[in-house]
């Protein structure tokens, strides 16, 4: 991947969302998407959903691909997964693609990754002269928390700290995952006690019809659960209302 | 799929891939039955990872079917019971041999799943005899684990007579993930499904959470992923052999 023809995608942001009294977020999966699935999607708009339903505003979202460099077997080039993560993401009305990552020389840190997207939003939003401070928090799975709780694992304790108390974590529940209080005194008893307020739980439960029902019920999003044609057809004949 | 009625309703069979047929082979249709009030891409998975599970035993899978249970089935919410046969349309329009069969959706009346099941080898043997081909293809039952449970349910309202000849005339198969399928062999089996177990197969399918790493896998294989990943991104790592 070619620095110099790098951009910061914002064709997405939806800059009228944002209400000054109001937090807004922006939403970054980092991962390898080798090849991007379904769920990755899906786990952005359950995030966003936990968000939208807490009255929050989420102005945009990204898939942010590592690069190469990064030690995992069998990792398909950047030009690949950045392409399939560009054809994934196409049907989608908010989640992007930025391949800064893929075009460093060398592998990037999380709290690096993230400063880059507060860069980038910061000065659109200077440009656009609005005041307005928008988070970005690094989502994970449960996986990562438990390889940072690890101990000489591969993260570093004072960074991990520095790294959620700038930004937040929000910690999706995926399949079989740890009841939420389990996982809270898990969080509580290690050195991530210290920044416990900063750290969220979103519950992403099982994904059926009777939830994708009750996700429509309700209004929320219930894209990559089903598929597109079925979702339109859904919405066109406003199914699942009552 | 406007104005289907019982009356022009057709059997669909434009996607049977009766060429797959071979003599001393086990020759399978899939019919899965359920609500699908919507139908989810977790559906069409199954049937995918069936289809998978019986080409490794090296099995012919012809065709599949998904078979929306008729309205008057007792159960909550079923009111939309025109719009599932048209998104049942739509959610199977980009699969290469997965149909609607709305047969079941159309009856005055609530269809017991043996008579059912009898529609679809009646209206497949038929089709056999046109074609002049003298293999016989098996129509088999694919259900969710809450069928197989509300069948052992001690108030159930299946006859247990009737399931044991649809067991053993149609075998079981259900997708199921793997705490959960050991579980369910072990509640069969003390059952008075038990004498007919052999007929059930529990298969182990892949958790609706997909991972990238099971995607590879299948690609590797040459098995299907479809479903798991966007149709625009299993195009690509097709024609660009990815993870082979």
């Amino acid at each position: 991947m070619d620095l110099y023809q790098y951009k910061f995608p914002q064709n997405k942001l939806q800059f009228n969302k944002i209400i000054p009294q109001k937090d807004s977020y922006i939403l970054v999966l980092f991962g390898s998407f080798n090849p991007p699935t379904i769920a990755h999607l899906r786990s952005l708009e359950s995030i966003s959903n936990f968000f939208k339903s807490k009255d929050k505003n989420v102005i945009g979202g990204y898939l942010s691909p590592v690069n190469t460099l990064y030690t995992q077997k069998n990792l398909e080039s950047e030009k690949h997964r950045a392409t399939m993560c560009d054809l994934a993401t196409s049907s989608s009305s908010w989640i992007m693609v930025d391949k800064w990552e893929c075009t460093r020389k060398s592998y990037v840190r999380t709290f690096t990754a993230l400063e880059h997207f507060k860069d980038e939003i910061d000065s659109l939003m200077k440009k656009k002269k609005i005041k307005t401070n928008i988070k970005i928090p690094y989502l994970c799975g449960q996986d990562i928390i438990d390889s940072m709780i690890e101990p000489n694992g591969f993260w570093v304790e004072e960074r991990v700290l520095r790294m959620i108390s700038k930004f937040g974590l929000i910690v999706v529940q995926r399949e079989d995952p740890l009841p939420s209080k389990k996982l809270e005194q898990k969080i509580k008893s290690t050195f991530l006690n210290d920044v416990k307020d900063k750290i969220e739980i979103c519950e992403s439960p099982v994904e059926s019809s009777t939830l994708a029902r009750s996700l429509i019920k309700k209004n929320l999003s219930a894209k990559y659960l089903l598929a597109d044609p079925v979702i339109d057809y859904i919405k066109r004949n406003q199914l699942y209302r009552l | 799929m406007q104005n289907l009625t019982k009356e022009n309703y057709i059997f669909p069979k434009q996607k049977l891939q009766l060429k797959k047929i071979e003599k001393d082979k086990i020759n399978r249709v899939l019919i899965f039955c359920g609500s699908f009030n919507p139908p989810t891409i977790g559906h069409l998975r199954v049937l995918e990872d069936i289809a998978n599970h019986f080409s490794l035993l090296d099995q012919n899978i012809i065709g599949g079917y998904i078979s929306p249970v008729n309205q008057k089935y007792k159960k909550k919410d079923l009111t939309v019971g025109d719009y599932r046969i048209e998104m049942c349309d739509l959610a199977t329009k980009s699969s290469s041999w997965i149909m609607l069969d709305p047969w079941e959706a159309l009856q005055d009346e609530y269809i017991r799943t043996k008579i059912s099941l009898e529609h679809f080898q009646k209206e497949i043997d038929t089709i056999l005899e046109k074609e002049k081909i003298e293999e016989k293809v098996k129509v088999s039952l694919v259900c969710g684990s809450d069928v197989i449970e509300s069948m052992i349910a001690p108030d159930t309202f299946w006859i247990k007579e009737q399931v044991i000849e649809l067991t053993k005339k149609f075998n079981i198969i259900c997708g199921l993930r793997d705490t959960t399928a050991d579980n369910l062999k072990e509640k069969i089996s003390k059952s008075y499904l038990e004498p007919v177990q052999e007929y059930i197969h529990i298969i182990k399918t892949s958790p609706m959470s997909i991972s990238s790493t099971m995607v590879r896998n299948l690609a590797n294989k040459k098995l299907s992923f479809k479903y798991f990943v966007l149709d625009p991104v299993m195009d690509y790592i097709l024609k660009n052999q990815l993870y082979i």
